[in-house]
Protein backbone atom coordinates (compact mmCIF):
# COMPACT_ATOMS: atom_id res chain seq x y z
CA UNK A 1 0.00 0.00 0.00
CA UNK A 2 2.83 2.30 0.70
CA UNK A 3 3.90 2.17 -3.08
CA UNK A 4 0.64 2.79 -4.17
CA UNK A 5 0.54 5.90 -1.97
CA UNK A 6 3.92 6.80 -3.90
CA UNK A 7 1.71 6.26 -7.25
CA UNK A 8 3.41 3.03 -8.26
CA UNK A 9 1.29 1.48 -11.18
CA UNK A 10 2.81 -2.26 -10.80
CA UNK A 11 2.11 -1.84 -6.95
CA UNK A 12 -1.42 -1.62 -7.78
CA UNK A 13 -1.29 -4.30 -10.52
CA UNK A 14 0.24 -6.66 -8.04
CA UNK A 15 -2.48 -5.83 -5.40
CA UNK A 16 -5.00 -6.80 -8.03
CA UNK A 17 -3.40 -9.81 -9.18
CA UNK A 18 -2.74 -10.52 -4.93
CA UNK A 19 -6.75 -9.99 -4.31
CA UNK A 20 -9.15 -9.35 -6.71
CA UNK A 21 -10.13 -12.88 -6.73
CA UNK A 22 -11.55 -12.45 -3.43
CA UNK A 23 -12.70 -9.43 -3.91
CA UNK A 24 -14.61 -10.09 -6.48
CA UNK A 25 -16.08 -13.02 -4.89
CA UNK A 26 -17.07 -10.97 -1.94
CA UNK A 27 -18.93 -8.47 -4.41
CA UNK A 28 -20.89 -11.23 -6.28
CA UNK A 29 -22.25 -12.63 -2.67
CA UNK A 30 -23.29 -8.96 -2.19
CA UNK A 31 -24.95 -8.17 -5.45
CA UNK A 32 -25.41 -11.71 -7.09
CA UNK A 33 -24.91 -9.76 -10.41
CA UNK A 34 -21.86 -9.95 -12.64
CA UNK A 35 -22.04 -7.22 -14.83
CA UNK A 36 -22.38 -4.86 -11.51
CA UNK A 37 -19.95 -6.77 -9.72
CA UNK A 38 -17.53 -6.18 -12.65
CA UNK A 39 -18.31 -2.45 -12.44
CA UNK A 40 -17.86 -2.76 -8.57
CA UNK A 41 -14.28 -4.27 -8.74
CA UNK A 42 -13.40 -1.63 -11.24
CA UNK A 43 -14.64 0.87 -8.98
CA UNK A 44 -13.00 -0.34 -5.99
CA UNK A 45 -9.30 -0.61 -7.44
CA UNK A 46 -9.58 3.09 -8.54
CA UNK A 47 -10.99 3.56 -5.29
CA UNK A 48 -8.04 2.07 -4.00
CA UNK A 49 -5.60 4.27 -6.46
CA UNK A 50 -7.18 7.63 -5.72
CA UNK A 51 -7.79 7.03 -2.00
CA UNK A 52 -4.97 5.32 -1.30
CA UNK A 53 -3.60 7.91 1.08
CA UNK A 54 -6.41 7.02 3.55
CA UNK A 55 -4.93 3.76 4.92
CA UNK A 56 -3.83 3.94 8.07
CA UNK A 57 -1.54 0.62 8.59
CA UNK A 58 -1.94 1.45 12.48
CA UNK A 59 -5.73 0.84 12.30
CA UNK A 60 -5.69 -2.84 10.38
CA UNK A 61 -4.10 -4.88 7.72
CA UNK A 62 -4.15 -3.88 3.94
CA UNK A 63 -6.22 -6.73 3.11
CA UNK A 64 -8.64 -5.59 5.92
CA UNK A 65 -9.10 -2.29 4.44
CA UNK A 66 -9.58 -3.68 1.16
CA UNK A 67 -12.12 -5.80 2.27
CA UNK A 68 -14.09 -3.33 4.16
CA UNK A 69 -14.05 -0.85 0.83
CA UNK A 70 -15.18 -3.42 -1.10
CA UNK A 71 -17.88 -4.35 1.58
CA UNK A 72 -19.04 -1.15 2.04
CA UNK A 73 -19.46 -0.40 -2.05
CA UNK A 74 -21.23 -3.72 -2.46
CA UNK A 75 -23.58 -2.97 0.20
CA UNK A 76 -24.04 1.12 -1.13
CA UNK A 77 -24.56 -0.67 -4.29
CA UNK A 78 -27.69 -2.88 -3.08
CA UNK A 79 -28.99 0.04 -1.18
CA UNK A 80 -29.16 2.58 -4.17
CA UNK A 81 -30.79 0.21 -6.50
CA UNK A 82 -33.72 -1.41 -4.94
CA UNK A 83 -31.99 -4.65 -4.48
CA UNK A 84 -33.16 -4.79 -0.33
CA UNK A 85 -36.09 -6.18 -0.88
CA UNK A 86 -35.42 -9.10 -3.02
CA UNK A 87 -32.62 -10.42 -0.65
CA UNK A 88 -35.24 -9.62 2.09
CA UNK A 89 -37.95 -11.81 0.04
CA UNK A 90 -34.92 -14.56 -0.47
CA UNK A 91 -32.19 -14.74 2.30
CA UNK A 92 -30.44 -17.33 0.85
CA UNK A 93 -26.80 -17.38 2.14
CA UNK A 94 -25.85 -20.03 0.47
CA UNK A 95 -26.14 -18.61 -2.56
CA UNK A 96 -23.06 -16.91 -1.61
CA UNK A 97 -21.05 -19.99 -1.74
CA UNK A 98 -22.54 -21.43 -4.61
CA UNK A 99 -20.21 -23.27 -7.51
CA UNK A 100 -18.42 -20.79 -8.48
CA UNK A 101 -16.98 -20.84 -12.87
CA UNK A 102 -13.98 -22.37 -13.52
CA UNK A 103 -11.11 -20.72 -12.71
CA UNK A 104 -8.16 -22.27 -13.76
CA UNK A 105 -5.19 -19.30 -12.84
CA UNK A 106 -5.75 -21.23 -9.37
CA UNK A 107 -6.81 -17.67 -7.44
CA UNK A 108 -5.91 -19.19 -4.21
CA UNK A 109 -2.11 -19.06 -5.60
CA UNK A 110 -1.35 -16.45 -2.54
CA UNK A 111 -1.31 -19.56 0.35
CA UNK A 112 -1.05 -16.63 3.25
CA UNK A 113 -4.71 -16.08 2.20
CA UNK A 114 -5.92 -19.63 1.66
CA UNK A 115 -4.13 -21.05 5.01
CA UNK A 116 -6.19 -17.96 6.39
CA UNK A 117 -9.53 -19.16 4.79
CA UNK A 118 -9.21 -22.34 6.50
CA UNK A 119 -8.49 -21.51 9.41
CA UNK A 120 -11.45 -18.78 9.52
CA UNK A 121 -13.74 -21.58 7.82
CA UNK A 122 -13.07 -24.11 10.50
CA UNK A 123 -13.66 -21.00 13.25
CA UNK A 124 -17.17 -20.49 11.58
CA UNK A 125 -18.09 -24.76 11.94
CA UNK A 126 -17.28 -24.60 15.58
CA UNK A 127 -20.52 -21.30 16.38
CA UNK A 128 -23.96 -22.69 16.45
CA UNK A 129 -25.57 -22.55 12.90
CA UNK A 130 -28.00 -20.62 14.11
CA UNK A 131 -25.56 -17.85 15.31
CA UNK A 132 -23.20 -18.28 12.27
CA UNK A 133 -26.75 -17.42 10.13
CA UNK A 134 -27.30 -14.15 11.66
CA UNK A 135 -23.71 -13.29 11.41
CA UNK A 136 -23.58 -14.39 7.74
CA UNK A 137 -26.55 -12.59 6.74
CA UNK A 138 -25.40 -9.19 8.61
CA UNK A 139 -22.62 -9.33 6.45
CA UNK A 140 -23.50 -10.44 3.12
CA UNK A 141 -26.37 -8.37 2.91
CA UNK A 142 -25.84 -5.45 4.83
CA UNK A 143 -29.65 -5.55 6.49
CA UNK A 144 -29.45 -4.40 10.33
CA UNK A 145 -30.49 -6.62 13.33
CA UNK A 146 -34.27 -5.17 12.87
CA UNK A 147 -34.57 -6.48 9.02
CA UNK A 148 -32.72 -9.79 9.93
CA UNK A 149 -35.19 -10.43 13.03
CA UNK A 150 -38.22 -9.49 10.45
CA UNK A 151 -36.73 -11.82 7.30
CA UNK A 152 -36.36 -14.83 9.78
CA UNK A 153 -39.13 -14.30 11.69
CA UNK A 154 -37.45 -14.13 15.12
CA UNK A 155 -37.50 -12.24 18.06
CA UNK A 156 -34.93 -9.10 17.93
CA UNK A 157 -33.60 -9.72 21.40
CA UNK A 158 -32.81 -13.29 19.84
CA UNK A 159 -31.10 -12.09 16.77
CA UNK A 160 -29.33 -9.74 18.96
CA UNK A 161 -28.12 -12.32 21.11
CA UNK A 162 -27.19 -14.73 18.70
CA UNK A 163 -25.16 -11.87 16.57
CA UNK A 164 -23.32 -11.34 20.35
CA UNK A 165 -22.55 -14.71 21.19
CA UNK A 166 -21.39 -15.66 17.53
CA UNK A 167 -19.00 -12.84 16.87
CA UNK A 168 -17.24 -13.31 20.48
CA UNK A 169 -16.79 -16.59 19.96
CA UNK A 170 -15.69 -15.93 16.23
CA UNK A 171 -13.51 -13.20 17.44
CA UNK A 172 -11.91 -15.40 20.19
CA UNK A 173 -11.57 -18.09 17.69
CA UNK A 174 -9.63 -16.33 15.02
CA UNK A 175 -7.23 -14.35 17.84
CA UNK A 176 -6.28 -17.93 18.91
CA UNK A 177 -5.97 -19.39 15.76
CA UNK A 178 -4.14 -16.25 14.20
CA UNK A 179 -1.56 -15.58 17.79
CA UNK B 1 -22.56 -4.64 39.83
CA UNK B 2 -25.59 -6.22 38.30
CA UNK B 3 -25.66 -2.84 36.35
CA UNK B 4 -21.79 -2.86 35.53
CA UNK B 5 -22.39 -6.63 34.14
CA UNK B 6 -25.49 -4.87 32.02
CA UNK B 7 -23.58 -2.29 30.55
CA UNK B 8 -21.14 -4.44 29.65
CA UNK B 9 -22.85 -6.52 27.84
CA UNK B 10 -24.71 -3.44 26.31
CA UNK B 11 -21.33 -2.32 24.78
CA UNK B 12 -20.76 -5.79 23.85
CA UNK B 13 -24.16 -6.56 22.12
CA UNK B 14 -23.54 -2.99 20.45
CA UNK B 15 -20.27 -3.46 19.51
CA UNK B 16 -20.41 -7.12 17.53
CA UNK B 17 -23.61 -5.23 15.61
CA UNK B 18 -21.38 -2.00 14.83
CA UNK B 19 -18.53 -4.08 13.39
CA UNK B 20 -21.22 -5.33 10.81
CA UNK B 21 -22.48 -2.66 9.91
CA UNK B 22 -25.64 -3.82 10.98
CA UNK B 23 -27.69 -1.41 13.67
CA UNK B 24 -30.04 1.08 13.10
CA UNK B 25 -28.74 4.87 13.06
CA UNK B 26 -29.88 5.23 16.62
CA UNK B 27 -27.88 2.43 17.80
CA UNK B 28 -25.12 3.69 15.66
CA UNK B 29 -24.91 6.61 17.09
CA UNK B 30 -25.72 5.14 21.12
CA UNK B 31 -22.28 2.76 20.39
CA UNK B 32 -19.79 5.74 18.70
CA UNK B 33 -20.92 7.79 22.10
CA UNK B 34 -19.90 4.85 24.09
CA UNK B 35 -16.35 4.14 22.03
CA UNK B 36 -15.81 7.81 23.24
CA UNK B 37 -15.74 7.02 26.71
CA UNK B 38 -14.81 3.39 26.51
CA UNK B 39 -12.67 1.76 29.10
CA UNK B 40 -9.12 0.31 27.25
CA UNK B 41 -10.62 -3.32 27.73
CA UNK B 42 -13.55 -2.22 26.06
CA UNK B 43 -11.62 -0.27 22.76
CA UNK B 44 -9.64 -3.75 23.19
CA UNK B 45 -12.19 -5.26 22.49
CA UNK B 46 -13.55 -2.88 19.91
CA UNK B 47 -10.50 -3.31 17.82
CA UNK B 48 -10.32 -7.14 17.96
CA UNK B 49 -13.45 -7.03 17.03
CA UNK B 50 -13.02 -4.99 13.87
CA UNK B 51 -10.38 -6.76 12.78
CA UNK B 52 -12.66 -10.51 12.45
CA UNK B 53 -15.28 -9.01 10.45
CA UNK B 54 -12.82 -8.39 7.53
CA UNK B 55 -12.04 -12.28 7.79
CA UNK B 56 -15.52 -13.39 6.89
CA UNK B 57 -14.85 -12.57 3.18
CA UNK B 58 -12.68 -15.12 3.22
CA UNK B 59 -15.43 -17.97 3.39
CA UNK B 60 -16.57 -17.25 -0.22
CA UNK B 61 -14.87 -19.22 -2.78
CA UNK B 62 -12.41 -17.44 -4.79
CA UNK B 63 -13.53 -16.33 -8.40
CA UNK B 64 -11.47 -14.72 -11.24
CA UNK B 65 -12.78 -11.59 -12.36
CA UNK B 66 -12.98 -11.05 -16.69
CA UNK B 67 -8.91 -10.09 -17.54
CA UNK B 68 -10.86 -6.97 -18.86
CA UNK B 69 -11.81 -5.63 -15.28
CA UNK B 70 -7.57 -5.24 -14.90
CA UNK B 71 -6.56 -3.77 -18.26
CA UNK B 72 -9.58 -0.85 -17.43
CA UNK B 73 -8.10 -0.34 -13.82
CA UNK B 74 -4.25 0.00 -15.27
CA UNK B 75 -5.39 1.79 -18.13
CA UNK B 76 -7.65 4.50 -15.75
CA UNK B 77 -4.30 5.15 -13.51
CA UNK B 78 -1.72 4.97 -16.29
CA UNK B 79 -3.98 7.74 -17.80
CA UNK B 80 -3.78 9.77 -14.52
CA UNK B 81 -7.16 8.96 -13.79
CA UNK B 82 -8.29 10.72 -10.79
CA UNK B 83 -4.34 11.87 -9.97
Amino acid sequence: MRRIQMREVDALDKIYDRYASFLFSLIMAIVHKQPEAEDLLQEVFIQVWECADSYDPERGSAYAWLVTLTRNKAIDRTRSKGYKNQIREAINIEDAFGDPPADDRNPLENSVLADRAALVKKALEQIPVEQRRVIEIAYFTGLSQSEIANSLDLPLGTVKSRMRQGMIKLKDLLVTYFS
Amino acid sequence: MAEQKGNSERFEELCTAYVLGSLDPVEQQEFEELLRSATPEQRHFYEDLRNTSPHLSLTVTPQAPPAHIKQAVLEHVRQGGGS
